[in-house]
């Protein structure tokens, strides 16, 4: 029997991972920034209507790409959940591209579909039999939600796919045996069990649709958002108080549907029998609607993409194909010089090694989160919610507040690899985290309970239990962490020096010397690795799930 | 926990990764100690990273250039806020138009290289010469010839031809808060015509505005994609190779000048002299051209790449009686004109 003082030590070693975490990735750097503050401005601001209706935008507009990824994420992650068929994982994989390519790179590919001159409205022109422009949705806020459909309707697929797959086999059998109809099943055994699933992708699409800057940028036209203003005004006191602002609403929703999640759904002792799938032969009028959906939601993800991978290769501004082809921009890449002797192979070899340390690094802090974490009710609410906030902060002054505070202050860092790897970290985990969170809460307590009784250490359930049974989580977490660390803007734009530089830096170095043909090569290459690393991870996925 | 084969091989395979992604970046890792440290905005990298190219080639010497992603403005808060304790040795990219905040903010030294003998006293623009000329370009109307002949439009020539009905949801002109050429346009907007009739002037123009890019890039794109036909660009911008029949009558044009100054307690002190002194040489000044879009301030410099680029015909400077004033124009742009 565990003494009251053992007790209150494993309670504290229970948060310490988290704290010390969150306390070097993000209190330090943030008090950096924050430091300017000013109580009555901060007060002032809530009362400014230019604020006011700033908040409200972003709201809106969060909202209103939040419902839509998610909803239309249901039916895809339904179908990879329950259909098999050979190379699905691939596929699946591939559908993320569009969230983990530099932002710059999609939103070119959707101003080349959406524009007037662009393939919709070629194709709309072609159906109303006109030559005017048919839809003008380009540079508002309606396109701005439909890039962030683009980005996070396969980040929220992936995240309900771990819900669908891991329903109890045992649970539909028996409701079947019952006699349920498949609106009950559905209720009964489905919703409820995939409730933390919509949890976890409801806070990630909205915080990341909330702090939302390049998009509104580069194709929102005059439409703005909270991040805008806080990148615009970053050198000045009302930054931060803006920043603030943010942060305390980002957080007010994600602790609200936290809340309600832990409210509804009830953690249960998961059999072990995983979800039969259903072998992709067999043909109802449903699984074929289903499937013509996916296929159509598939093609309006990827064609961004392509239209961005087709562009490197042609001569001449693209609609669909191109017409004429040109390898010139990636030959003139070995020539390019970045920075001080910085060649095109440093950068690639650069980025790649960044990535794959950081994405290590960032699995092993999120698995060492959860572990402890995620031990009682208690210490999962705050570490979920606590986990939530960096979602929410500005990257911009995030990355300002690490500069200043590693790079700069007390680790003079600047200069240095390990400060992107110290960036990339701070990004990856809360969203890989999240993922892992998922997982992990189909645990059981009563698993827990039951190994401590027979005697099992924490670590040891961890390394017999717990590691098994998430290993296919850690898996693509590591893929979602190289992907998203290969393309990584904002940090890496604060941290390059000219003797060390990732490749998107080296795409804004290209733009800033206006080479656009290489420019555009080099952002097709960036698209190709994430796409390498999609297509290369359902093998070592394969492997976790029969480890389990 | 007993691992397959292939589990096995995963975990050796990635460990091994691992550590020869470490020792990449450790034998990669450059040497930054007794660093020449400069600042400058992110919009003169290209040009920045090309002279220091050459000075850390002429003097053996490390540098680097930092912009914190930043604006021009931005980078010169940045050094006011780290007074008593810079970071920087040298400031790049200062613009006119706010050069008094940062001389005032008292964070610049003087210094007056022999170089600058050889700079003619009208480009010397500050007086107090904390801060010294560096290079120049120009702000015009440019329209996409194509377009406006395929609608029968006229020609725009001057600032208010912009407001002129027809152009209606054709007309950019660049984010102030995010691009050098947006403030460009707004100073020389509110230079002209004065505050107040200026933001007057700006939002009777605004419904003619389709969008304010964030910059030179998202600019390029719309008018390469045929969104947008007429508005602000720097001079070099016409005729460029990537968007066909990029025109301007070059009638009237803002003139953005930005300077660079050593800044006041500088660790390397003599280092940021020598850097100076190469940027404002014969030498320096002819990189100044060919890796950007301005122009040399010394006339013994040769720009002939920018050859073919039009130079208006009125030249329009920041009009100094209203310096002083760029930030709250920037929240007034953003308040009033954008976001009404």
């Amino acid at each position: 029997m565990a003494t009251r003082g053992q007790r209150r030590l494993a309670h504290v070693l229970d948060y310490l991972p988290l704290l010390s975490f969150a306390l070097f990735f993000y209190a330090i750097p943030i008090c950096y920034v924050l430091a300017s503050i000013n109580i009555q401005e901060l007060a002032g601001l809530l009362n400014d209507p230019y604020v006011l209706r700033l908040i409200w935008n972003t709201t809106v507009q969060a909202v209103a790409s939040t419902i839509p990824s998610i909803v239309l994420a249901i039916p895809v992650a339904y179908f990879f959940a329950n259909y098999a068929f050979k190379g699905s994982k691939i596929v699946r994989n591939l559908l993320l591209t569009p969230f983990f390519v530099p932002a710059f790179a999609v939103t070119e590919g959707m101003i080349i579909m959406l524009g007037e001159t662009g393939l919709v409205n070629q194709f709309l022109e072609f159906i109303a039999g006109t030559r005017q422009p048919v839809v003008d949705v380009l540079y508002s806020m309606t396109a701005v939600i439909m890039t962030h459909v683009i980005y996070y309707l396969p980040l929220a697929m992936l995240i309900l796919e771990q819900g669908f797959s891991t329903v109890d086999q045992d649970q539909l059998d028996a409701a079947h045996v019952s006699g349920a109809d498949w609106l009950t099943t559905l209720r009964v055994v489905h919703l409820s069990h995939m409730i933390p699933f919509f949890a976890a992708s409801a806070i990630l699409v909205f915080a990341f649709s909330f702090i939302t800057y390049s998009t509104p940028i580069l194709i929102g036209g005059k439409f703005t958002t909270l991040e805008v203003e806080i990148y615009s005004t970053r050198t000045r006191s009302i930054s931060s108080s803006l920043a603030i602002i943010q942060l305390a609403l980002t957080l007010a929703i994600s602790m609200l549907v936290i809340a309600f999640r832990d409210r509804t759904y009830k953690s249960g002792v998961w059999s072990g029998r995983p979800l039969s799938r259903e072998d992709n032969r067999s043909h109802t009028l449903g699984r074929t609607a289903l499937l013509v959906y996916c296929i159509l939601v598939a093609v309006i993800e990827l064609t961004p993409v392509y239209l961005v991978l087709i562009q490197s290769v042609s001569a001449s501004a693209v609609v669909l194909f191109p017409t004429s082809l040109s390898l010139e921009g990636f030959f003139a890449l070995f020539a390019q010089k970045f920075g001080f002797g910085v060649g095109f192979v440093d950068v690639l070899l650069t980025s790649l090694s960044v990535a794959f340390v950081a994405s290590l690094c960032s699995v092993l802090f999120s698995v060492l989160i959860a572990w402890r974490g995620l031990q009682s009710k208690r210490a999962r609410e705050s570490t979920s919610a606590l986990l939530g906030l960096p979602l929410s902060i500005s990257r911009s002054s995030l990355a300002l507040g690490m500069m200043l505070s590693y790079g700069f202050g007390v680790l003079q860092l600047y200069g240095s690899w390990i400060l992107f790897v110290l960036g990339d970290i701070a990004l990856i985990v809360p969203l890989i985290f999240r993922v892992i969170e998922a997982s992990w809460l189909r645990i059981g307590s009563e698993v827990r309970e039951a190994a401590s009784t027979f005697g099992a250490s924490d670590l040891y359930r961890l390394l017999r239990i717990e590691l098994p049974f998430i290993a296919p989580a850690v898996a693509s977490s590591f893929m979602l962490a190289f992907s998203s660390s290969i393309s990584e803007f904002t940090f890496a734009n604060f941290f390059s020096t000219l003797n060390l530089m990732t490749a998107p830096i080296s795409v804004a170095t290209l733009l800033d010397l206006r080479k656009f043909g290489p420019a555009a090569s080099l952002n097709a290459i960036i698209v190709l690795i994430v796409v390498a690393a999609e297509v290369t991870s359902p093998a070592v996925t394969q492997e976790a799930l029969r480890v389990m | 926990m007993k691992l397959g084969g292939k589990s096995a091989m995963a975990l050796s395979i990635a460990a091994v990764l691992f550590v020869a992604s470490v020792v990449f970046l450790v034998f990669r890792q450059p040497e930054l100690e007794n660093t020449l440290i400069v600042y400058g905005p992110r919009g003169i990298k290209g040009m920045a990273t090309a002279l220091l190219q050459e000075f850390q080639k002429k003097y053996n010497v490390t540098a680097t250039f930092i912009d914190y992603d930043m604006g021009s403005i931005e980078i010169a808060d940045k050094l006011i806020s780290e007074k008593g304790n810079p970071i920087a040795d040298v400031i790049m990219g200062v613009p006119e138009f706010y050069a008094k905040q940062v001389i005032d903010a008292d964070v610049l030294d003087i210094y007056l290289p022999p170089e600058l003998g050889a700079i003619p006293v009208s480009e010397v623009w500050d007086s107090t010469r904390h801060i010294l000329p560096m290079d120049k370009g120009y702000v015009l109307i440019t329209y996409n010839e194509t377009i406006l002949s395929q609608r029968g439009l006229p020609i725009p020539h001057t600032l208010d031809d912009l407001t002129n009905e027809q152009y209606r949801g054709l007309v950019f002109y660049q984010d102030p808060s995010t691009s050098g050429t947006g403030l460009s346009f707004l100073l020389w907007v509110l230079s002209t015509k004065g505050t107040e009739n200026g933001f007057a002037f700006l939002k009777q123009l605004e419904p003619s505005v389709k969008l304010h890019p964030s910059g030179w890039t998202s600019s390029i794109f719309a008018l390469q994609r045929g969104e947008v036909a007429i508005g602000s660009m720097f001079n070099t911008d016409v005729e460029y190779v990537d968007v066909p029949k990029l025109e301007s009558a070059a009638v009237e044009g803002f003139v953005y000048r930005e300077g660079i100054a050593l800044v006041k307690g500088a660790e390397h002190r003599e280092i940021a002299k020598k850097f100076i002194e190469f940027v404002l040489s014969i030498e320096g000044q002819s990189i100044v051209a060919p890796a950007g879009y301005m122009y040399p301030v010394n006339p013994g410099a040769s720009f002939s790449s920018l050859a073919q680029a039009p130079i208006p015909q009125v030249q329009v400077t920041f009009n100094s009686s209203i310096a002083g004033n760029v930030v709250e124009w920037l929240d007034r742009w953003r308040r009033e004109v954008k976001g009404a």
